[in-house]
């Protein structure tokens, strides 16, 4: 139990930590920011980089002690680098297809060839 | 394992454990329908991020299986919210 640590052990909790700070960033954002659409960039960016570090720490604990269960943590962090902005994207899509109205202060700048 | 990755380790999750609370609030303050969806994601998410961890921390490894299965669900469950949202399926608040 008094062992000193790896290396590879105290990286993967330097990055795990890492996740996690990136994930509380996030949620004050979440809280914090003033309508829907400033709103929604906060978590999620925040979640498709933070579960992916964690994951990442996950699978480096596995490798170095040889389990092979390192697939399912890249399978972890492959799915939800890939799957969450997919999700963020349809949110907004809906979003501006049901008319939430944004804040005061960015009504009037240009939101891009926006198609939905 | 040293005393200072548990410590690293139990601040983590106790930074998890807040950011679930701040999005609790934002989940009961709402304003549409559409802040709710993404904070039921992010939950989500955070327990995944918690069952990582906690894996990490005790080399339990059986945790991983679940965070595996709750990110296929938080995800993809999104997704479909999202599509029906945009066909108006659910009222606006």
């Amino acid at each position: 139990m008094n062992e000193l640590a790896t290396p590879l052990e105290m990286l993967a909790a330097v990055l795990a930590f890492a996740g996690a700070f990136f994930f509380l960033a996030g949620a004050i954002g979440f809280l914090r920011l003033p309508d829907f659409y400033t709103r929604i960039h906060a978590p999620t960016k925040a979640a498709s980089l933070g579960i992916p570090l964690m994951a990442f720490a996950s699978m480096l604990l596995h490798l170095g002690a040889g389990f092979d269960l390192w697939i399912e943590d890249a399978l972890i962090m492959l799915f939800v680098f890939l799957a969450n902005p997919v999700s963020t994207q349809m949110l907004v899509w809906a979003a501006v297809a049901r008319n939430i109205r944004p804040c005061a202060e960015t009504i009037g700048q240009p939101a891009g060839d926006l198609e939905t | 394992m040293e005393a200072a990755i548990t410590i690293l380790y139990q601040a983590s999750q106790l930074m998890l454990i807040a950011a679930v609370v701040l999005i609790l609030y934002r989940f009961s303050r709402g304003t549409s329908v559409f802040d709710r969806v993404v904070a039921f994601e992010t939950i989500g998410l955070a327990v995944v991020g918690y069952l990582l961890l906690e894996s990490n921390a005790t080399t339990a490894r059986l945790y991983t299986d679940a965070a595996l299965g709750l990110a296929l669900f938080s995800v993809v469950g999104t997704i479909f919210l999202a599509y029906f949202l945009g066909r108006g399926e659910f009222p606006n608040e």
